[in-house]
């Protein structure tokens, strides 16, 4: 309790300096929930878009109907299924001649069979790698020729998300790098302020903790009020962030946009003491050495 | 209570030796002056015996404590039973004096309920109770003088170290110092002073005369 005393002391001595810095760190704790924030919207957005429901397997002719309608209610067992409909040519081509215009005139005189059989599959929303495995297990399926679930989209989309992802995740990381450079920054100042006081402490026998202890206490108070600007000012913006969602959807309708999450306030709140502290050992241990 | 055993020492950089074979034994209570011309070496004896530097040869033990085995962590435990008086006072400038006083007793782990009559009683042997809330920038150097003695003396130390204590005084300033450092040596405190000032020997006190390091008299 004396070390935080003597923290509260030295924070009023130096007030201008302790919320300059403290508001400095609120600064970039806000960029790190702007990273977050981004790092949130990839997550919803390329979910909706890799969210796979519909699989057809394409057989092979020579299957004999009896054994189509066996391979169909096979895989209606299967926990990843929802439903199965078997699509036989002849309903293959009327669906594909109702189209359009274009698709009918395009089919006349063409075969019956020119379309070969196949399973339509609507299954259950499942996880990345689930979905992997799904997929290999109906590759083993008995007369199946082609399996078709967009794969070219569905790829495109997971080396898209994937990439974003790794920036917003760099760019939180830089900006908690940068939260602790500032902390430890800011102790070393305080140090060098104080190093007069550090040397007396010191010659009437003070003990490394008993010097360090009110330096981290400072670092502490000042992330958690850097933590508590940083919520306060992201909660502020709810209000603002409505307004930016409905003018960002005018410009792209398909990419639903958040601009505010909740969840963030609590999460700055707390990223403060606990990026500052680890920065603050790294300014003491540096320094005391 | 403090024995050096043919200590040399050179400071790092240095081709000179600042104390050359030197040996000495003080007995606890005693009471010793030590003089000679700047640069004879007492700042640099009175810093090995603090334990702010360590020698270059020989052994320094003080309260059976070898100050050359000493690691960081351990040596803030000697210090404690050291007070010190330094040339420069060494006060903090934005803190009151009985902050300065009590810094001592806070670095011991002592309630505030020890540590204000404590302070306030040591302040009032120097003569400074009536200056308790002020800050060392407002005060002469005599008066700072002598919250570097309180300071030294509040935690009841074994050893008391003085570096010229009555530099910056008058004659009447200089003999009440000189009363609470005898006060102390009473009390069985073992105390070594540093000074070129030769009106503060009455001649019963033991005498160290150094020169260029080396110990020239006993």
């Amino acid at each position: 309790m004396r070390a935080l005393k003597r923290a509260l002391l030295n924070i009023s001595y130096n007030r201008q300096v302790f919320f300059l810095n403290g508001l400095i760190l609120a600064a970039a704790l806000m960029l790190l929930g702007f990273a977050a924030l981004a790092l949130f919207n990839v997550h919803f957005l390329t979910a909706s878009w890799e969210e796979v429901n519909n699989v057809v397997l394409y057989l092979d002719n020579t299957l004999e109907e009896g054994e189509q309608k066996k391979l169909a209610a096979l895989l209606k067992n299967w926990p990843e299924v929802a439903e199965v409909r078997l699509v036989n040519p002849e309903t293959a081509i009327k669906e594909f001649t109702q189209l359009s215009a274009e698709a009918k005139e395009l089919m006349s005189g063409l075969p019956a069979t020119i379309f070969p059989p196949a399973l339509d599959l609507t299954i259950h929303n499942m996880a990345q790698d689930d979905f992997k495995s799904f997929i290999l297990k109906l590759g083993s399926t008995p007369g199946l020729i082609y399996l078709d679930y967009g794969q070219n989209i569905y790829e495109e989309v997971g080396k898209i998300s994937g990439f974003l992802r790794v920036v917003a995740l760099v760019a939180a990381l830089i900006i908690m790098l940068l939260i602790m450079v500032i902390a430890a920054f800011t102790i070393k100042v305080a140090l060098y302020q104080r190093r007069r006081e550090i040397e007396v402490e010191w010659l009437v026998g003070a003990t490394p903790a008993f010097i360090k202890m009110p330096f981290l206490w400072e670092g502490g108070i000042m992330g958690l009020f850097s933590g508590l600007v940083a919520a306060a000012v992201f909660a502020a913006f709810s209000l603002v962030a409505p307004i930016g969602e409905e003018i960002l959807a005018t410009f792209l309708p398909a990419i639903p946009i958040k601009l505010f999450d909740a969840r963030l306030c609590p999460l700055l709140l707390l990223a403060g003491p606990f990026l500052a502290l680890p920065g603050t050992f790294w300014g003491l241990r540096r320094v005391l050495k | 209570m403090i024995d050096l055993f043919h200590v040399s020492f050179k400071y790092p950089g240095s081709r000179e030796e600042a104390l050359r074979d030197l040996t000495l034994h003080l007995e606890k209570g005693e009471l010793a002056f030590l003089t000679g011309p700047s640069g004879a070496g007492k700042s640099s004896l009175l810093r090995l015996i603090f334990g702010a530097e360590k020698p270059s040869r020989g052994q320094v033990v003080i309260a059976g404590h070898n100050v050359s085995r000493l690691t960081n962590e351990s040596l803030p435990y000697l210090r404690r039973n050291i007070g010190m008086v330094f040339q420069d006072f060494k006060l903090l400038p934005g803190r009151t004096v009985f902050d300065n006083v009590a810094i001592v007793l806070e670095v011991l782990g002592k309630s505030r309920s020890y540590i204000r009559p404590k302070v306030l009683n040591m302040l009032k042997e120097v003569g400074l109770t009536h200056k308790a809330e002020s800050l060392p920038e407002t005060l002469s150097g005599g008066e700072q003088q002598r919250v570097a003695m309180a300071r030294a003396l509040v935690g009841d130390p074994q050893i008391l170290l003085c570096d010229e204590p009555t530099g910056n005084l008058d004659k009447r300033q200089a003999g009440e110092i000189m009363a609470l450092i005898k006060k102390a040596s009473i009390r069985g405190t073992t105390i070594l002073i540093a000074t070129h000032d030769p009106t503060l020997l009455s001649g019963n006190e033991r005498l160290f005369r150094l020169e260029e390091g080396r110990l020239v008299a006993d």
